[in-house]
């Protein structure tokens, strides 16, 4: 029942509560949808001025050309380039944001805030090229917020974060192909102003700019990463939890969605202030935060705050009759859940003044007034909570550990408790000798055109197997969650042998007394620059650029503009990268090898674009050995 | 009721099929004067080079009606129609109820001297067909007499053997009936590329042999050609010593009044035999056209069984032929002039060309080069004699549509549109 | 027997019925890999513009089918199952006399091939790709008796004068 919409058994049994109620979810909007257009699909439709819209006809057949005259190759250019400023764009809000709260924390307008992690202040900024010395932490604050801020304008050199943390080869790279970004907006505004009508119609060159757009997405993100480690503690491993088995039945049940934990840090942080306020309203278990999507992994990270469901099954969670209000900031979060929430108390509170949706409540959320702000949220779940109709109550059993918390720093540490004086040897020894075959980043999100988790689980177990080290961010991340896959169980179940024996070496070495859990971890989609840091740091020490390494990575079941930029800079990164769902590129025969053969020549990095997920696993393997091979290590047979 | 058709193929076959549909039980009988089982005549050249065989191109039973008495490799030597009886070779007699004369028309031989003899064919026949294919094999040059179709397709066929190929054509331009000067010119550059030879303006004066094999062909100005291998396509002409025998009513072809009836009431005609009626002018034409053939068939079978359908005349120009990689499809006038109340609108790019005729607000005739989508749209507008004044913007443009066709039609319903 | 019926006032112009007739009669049946295939799939339906509307043109499989009737080579044939008009390209000549003589311009040239090409009515499908695909029900496939009763109302002024 349900295999075709999801594995996950709290979302199967969900759906199952979804039918008896009759409840509209993304998978019954998505069968209405039906056939989608073929247009669509192969990138062949073009809205770009008012003479179209304009369609090509990928058979041949009909119009070859749109009304200004550009081709199939310029319309799915344009397109493919115009996904990758919108995800940027998204990165570049969520990272302007906590720049704009680390300066007025650093002016004294926002003393909900704090500084929590000063060492980490004072290494970015210094790395950054702000002088520490004699400097208070807020003035270094200060003056790291200005330098971040700076990074969103127009300036006249390439962007900071980006310089700063990639390799020279990549940066010497980039610079001699004209690709570095001089400013995150201006990169986005330029990928709108060339792909407008009658601009840019060269398909190379269109790309290229979209590549430029996708480091200028790197960089913001990089810089999110940062910034949120400095204000809100940088991730060290936690036991958390996962599933929707996380909501209880006797607490006010809160859910966190979106992205920034400038909002759901300060929830989290605020909500045993009102424990008591929620036990007097009649939940004897107090208030229990849950996170959803990016913000549930910050949290999570940070404060061990389970991760009740993500992405496709968000509505889900509302369908429990159990979560009082669902609290929301951007990006990814459906405007169907107030229409979900009509049937349920459920309060679905938006907060952020660009982003609403009809039918929810919204509280503008001020940094100015954060605590303010969280505490009125609250108090408004309490309230809804005194709605709850227990008839409605129904919360899946179903609840595993999750193990998260594993920034870049974490990982040095653990090495570190092997080999302290050099702590990435341990790592390199055993790439070097085969226990580990290399490095995969999981990334993206889910798809409702995908069995919710099939592709991530089939690949986590081919790969595992195949002693493949795992890192993985977002709401793969929420993937593995749901399946008990961040747990040492699972490297016990999964991993081949060489992975078994290192993720146990340093299991024990950190004090677990457990091997690692299988997937490392990493944290939310911003922080998919923690892998990248990583990869840097091995790639500097074997004195080697990126595109050597053998480290890939897969967004095998992607569905947002945000996965298309990071995926295009994964790939400028030197990074062979899969997707599990065909781009709309394909109406481009051109665009299409460039994306997945002439960007290998140019990159080193490149897409593969594979729909079956053991398939999939066989080309990161193989494109792993590939890279083993180049480096002169023998290959891994399966 | 027993029908009996003479003549198993193009209209003979459509007047079986009408009447079948029309009356499940009747009893058709259906003669063929080939010894061979029915066949698609116009598929004929391809057995020259053997590009088909006898049995790619023989009728299937999906396309012959059922329960038909087919009789080949019969003659029909005398008709009673006071008795309604057919006498046939060897003295047996048929009676009919009503009978059918789709006896078809015979190449033309011109009076040209040395002409009769082994090594010169007609093209009407598979068995003629079979006799070019075997006289090929060891022929190296061909000549052909006519750059009609038949000469055309001929010529094609041999070239595709590696004979060398001369056409020789009486008119100024190729395949002269269907094609105008600009279309004839398109038309010759395949034709060169395709390594055949034509000239133009000219006819055959003699033919010459020597121990009955053709040796040479000379022309009427003189020039002699070597040749061993003559295909003549002047043209056909009516098969009517049946309906002479009959005592039917004949002219240039075998008369009929609209519901293809000859002056005998129980007696039909259709096909290449039948003296009909030009849709457009109304002059009296023989059509040697397939399509014609089974468009009357289908009416005078129907009339058989006890229809009333009526003909209302055939195109003297209903030609479709892909020669040597150009499609054309050529309909009604094509040669007129403008003036006289005539428009003619022709543009050509490169090997497409198109050119329209109207008379008035009267599409009279078209022809399209290359690019001939959509023609039966316009054929729909020749037939129905449609007022075209409020199409002629579309009609004129780059790709007229049986949208445009429809909208146009205010009165006419379409069975297929739905409304609201 | 059932036949593709036509609400011209549903359609969009998206051409989505046009896509999934050329998908359907591609080897791969797909939109991603079927426009890459040699020779290359062709759609036998068509949504033309005419005055300001939208007008789906397709095969009416009629009764007494010109193109039928015109076939000099015996390719084009009525299946007894299913009515439907249909072309067997192993005996197409390519000599275009249906694509002349059919009212609707319907008949289509595959060139790589040289063969005429026509609407099939899908028989491997229970309806047709082209009405399956429709998103907004232009296309319905109906039994002709049936429609038979709604179609005289006001349908010359629908389709022409509205």
């Amino acid at each position: 029942m349900f295999e075709d919409r999801s594995i996950s058994p709290d979302s199967i049994e969900m759906l199952g509560v979804a039918q008896k109620l009759g409840a509209e979810l993304t998978w019954d909007r998505y069968a209405a949808q039906l056939p989608q257009c073929g247009f669509g699909e192969t990138g062949l439709c073009c809205r770009h001025c008012l003479q179209g819209p304009c369609r090509i006809d990928p058979f041949g057949n009909g119009p070859q050309v749109g009304v200004c005259g550009a081709t199939a190759d310029t319309v799915v250019a344009r397109g493919l380039d115009r996904a990758i400023a919108a995800g940027t764009a998204a990165h570049s809000g969520h990272a302007k944001h906590l720049a704009h709260t680390m300066k007025k924390l650093a002016e004294g307008k926002a003393p909900d805030y704090a500084i929590k992690n000063p060492a980490k202040l004072r290494l970015v900024a210094e790395r950054q090229g702000v002088k520490l010395d004699g400097k208070s932490d807020t003035q270094v604050a200060a003056e790291l917020a200005e330098a971040a801020l700076k990074e969103f304008a127009e300036r006249h050199a390439p962007v900071e974060w980006a310089m700063k943390t990639l390799t020279a080869g990549r940066l010497k790279k980039f610079g001699e192909m004209g690709l570095l970004p001089y400013g995150i907006d201006s990169a986005i505004s330029e990928v709108m102003h060339r792909t407008t009508h009658g601009v840019d119609a060269d398909p190379v060159n269109l790309l290229l700019g979209g590549i430029k757009c996708a480091i200028a997405d790197y960089d913001g993100m990089a810089l999110a990463t940062d910034l949120a480690d400095i204000l809100f503690g940088v991730p060290q491993p936690v036991v958390a939890a996962a599933n929707l088995g996380a909501l209880k039945k006797n607490a006010v049940n809160i859910a966190v969605h979106g992205h920034n934990p400038v909002l759901s840090d300060m929830v989290a942080t605020l909500a045993p202030q009102l424990d008591a306020d929620a036990k007097q309203a009649g939940a004897s278990e107090g208030i229990n935060i849950v996170g959803i999507c990016c913000t549930g992994n910050e949290v999570m990270m940070r404060h061990g705050i389970p991760m009740a469901t993500s992405s496709v099954s968000q509505e889900l969670a509302i369908l429990t009759g159990a979560l009082d209000a669902m609290v929301v900031d951007y990006q990814c979060i459906m405007p169907s859940l107030t229409k979900v929430a009509e049937g349920f108390h459920t309060r679905v509170i938006t907060t952020m003044s660009m982003a609403k949706m009809p039918g929810a409540t919204h509280v503008n959320f001020e940094e100015e007034h954060a605590a303010e702000g969280a505490r009125t949220i609250i108090r408004l779940a309490i309230e809804a909570f005194k709605k709850r109709d227990a008839a409605k109550v129904h919360i899946p059993a179903l609840r595993n550990t999750a193990i998260a918390g594993v920034s870049a720093e974490t990982v040095v540490g653990i090495l570190a408790k092997v080999d302290s004086a050099d702590p990435l040897k341990p790592l390199l020894d055993n790439i070097v000798n085969g226990n580990i075959t290399g490095v995969c980043l999981f990334a993206g999100c889910n798809n409702v055109k995908i069995p919710q988790d099939r592709n991530f689980i089939t690949m986590i177990k081919e790969l595992a197997r195949r002693d493949v080290l795992i890192l993985a961010t977002g709401c793969a991340s929420g993937a593995f969650a749901r399946h008990g896959i961040l747990t040492p169980q699972a490297t016990e179940q999964y991993a081949g042998p060489g992975l078994k024996a290192v993720l146990t070496a340093l299991g024990n070495a950190a004090g677990l007394g457990a091997p690692l859990p299988l997937v490392l971890h990493t944290g939310s989609c911003v922080d998919n620059t923690r892998a990248v840091a990583i990869a840097v740091a091995i790639a500097n020490k074997l004195g080697v650029d990126l595109d050597k390494l053998p480290v890939v990575a897969s967004a095998p079941e992607a569905a947002m503009e945000k996965a298309i930029s990071i995926g295009t800079w994964a790939v400028a990164l030197g990074l062979p990268t899969h997707v599990g769902v065909v781009p709309p590129v394909t109406g481009s025969p051109l665009v299409t090898q460039v994306l997945t053969q002439t960007a290998k020549d140019l990159f080193g990095g490149y897409f593969i674009v594979e729909l079956d997920p053991t398939k999939a696993a066989e080309k990161l393997f193989a494109a792993l050995n590939e890279r083993r091979k180049g480096l002169g290590l023998a290959e891994k047979a399966l | 009721m027993r029908h009996v058709i003479v003549g198993a193929s193009a209209a003979g076959m459509a007047a079986a099929e009408a009447i079948r549909k029309r009356d499940p039980s009747a009893q058709i009988v259906l003669l063929s004067d080939e010894a061979c089982p029915p066949y698609y005549r116009p598929l004929i050249p391809y057995l020259i080079n053997k590009e088909k065989t006898e049995d790619e191109i023989a009728r299937q039973p999906r396309s012959t009606p059922a329960r038909l008495d087919l009789r080949i490799n019969v003659h029909a030597t005398g008709l009673d129609p006071a008795r309604r009886s057919l006498t046939l070779t060897g003295g047996a007699t048929l009676a009919y109820d009503r009978l059918l004369l789709a006896t078809g028309a015979s190449p033309i031989l011109p009076d040209i001297a040395g002409l009769d003899g082994p090594g010169v064919f007609t093209l009407r026949t598979w068995e003629d067909a079979l006799g070019i294919s075997l006289a090929a094999r060891d022929a190296k040059r061909a000549v052909i007499l006519g750059a009609g179709r038949i000469g055309m397709k001929s010529a094609f066929a041999l070239r595709h053997l590696s004979l060398n190929v001369t056409v020789i054509e009486l008119l100024d331009r190729l395949v002269p009936q269907q094609l105008d000067a600009e279309s004839a010119a398109i038309f010759a550059g395949a034709v060169s590329n395709a390594g055949i030879q034509t000239i133009l303006g000219h006819t055959l004066k003699a033919v010459k042999r020597q121990d009955k094999q053709v040796i040479s062909v000379v022309l009427d100005d003189g020039r002699e050609l070597k040749a061993d291998l003559v295909v003549v396509g002047v043209g056909v002409r009516p098969n009517l010593e049946l309906a002479k025998a009959g005592s039917l009513r004949v002219g240039r072809g075998l008369q009929v009044d609209n519901h293809l009836c000859t002056s005998d009431p129980n007696i039909f005609a259709a096909g290449d035999v039948v003296e009909t009626s030009d849709i457009l002018s109304g002059n009296p034409i023989v059509s040697g056209i397939w399509t014609n053939a089974a468009a009357m068939g289908q009416i005078a079978g129907d009339n058989m069984a006890g229809g009333n359908s009526t003909y209302a005349g055939a195109f003297s120009l209903l030609n479709a032929m892909e020669l040597g990689g150009l499609p054309v499809i050529s309909v009604g006038e094509i040669h007129h002039a403008p003036g006289d109340g005539v428009e003619v609108f022709a543009e050509r790019h490169g090997s497409n060309y198109r050119k329209l005729v109207l008379r008035g607000d009267r599409l009279i005739g078209f022809i399209l080069v290359g690019q001939i989508e959509r023609a039966g749209v316009y054929q729909t507008l020749l037939r129905e004699k449609a007022d075209v004044s409020a199409l002629r913007r579309e009609l004129l443009g780059p790709k007229f549509h049986y949208g445009h066709y429809i909208l146009s039609q205010a009165k006419k319903v379409d069975r297929y549109m739905m409304a609201g | 027997m059932k036949r593709i019926f036509v609400n011209p006032e549903r359609c969009t112009a998206c051409k989505t019925c046009e896509l999934a007739c050329a998908i359907e009669h591609s080897q791969a049946k797909s939109i991603f890999a079927s426009p890459s295939e040699k020779p290359h799939s062709m759609n036998r339906v068509f949504v033309e513009a005419a005055d300001g509307r939208k007008i789906p043109i397709f095969c009416r499989h009629c009764d007494d089918a010109p193109c039928v009737a015109a076939c000099i080579s015996g390719a084009l044939f009525r299946d007894p199952k299913t009515d439907a008009v249909l072309c067997d390209s192993s005996r197409c000549i390519g000599c275009w006399t249906c694509v002349m003589v059919c009212p609707y311009g319907v008949v289509g040239r595959q060139l790589e091939l040289g063969k005429a090409v026509k609407c099939d009515l899908c028989p491997e499908r229970a309806s047709p790709a082209c009405v399956a695909s429709c998103p907004t029900k232009a296309l319905v496939y109906e039994e002709v008796e049936g429609f038979s009763k709604n179609k005289r109302r006001e349908f010359a002024s629908a389709v022409a004068g509205g």
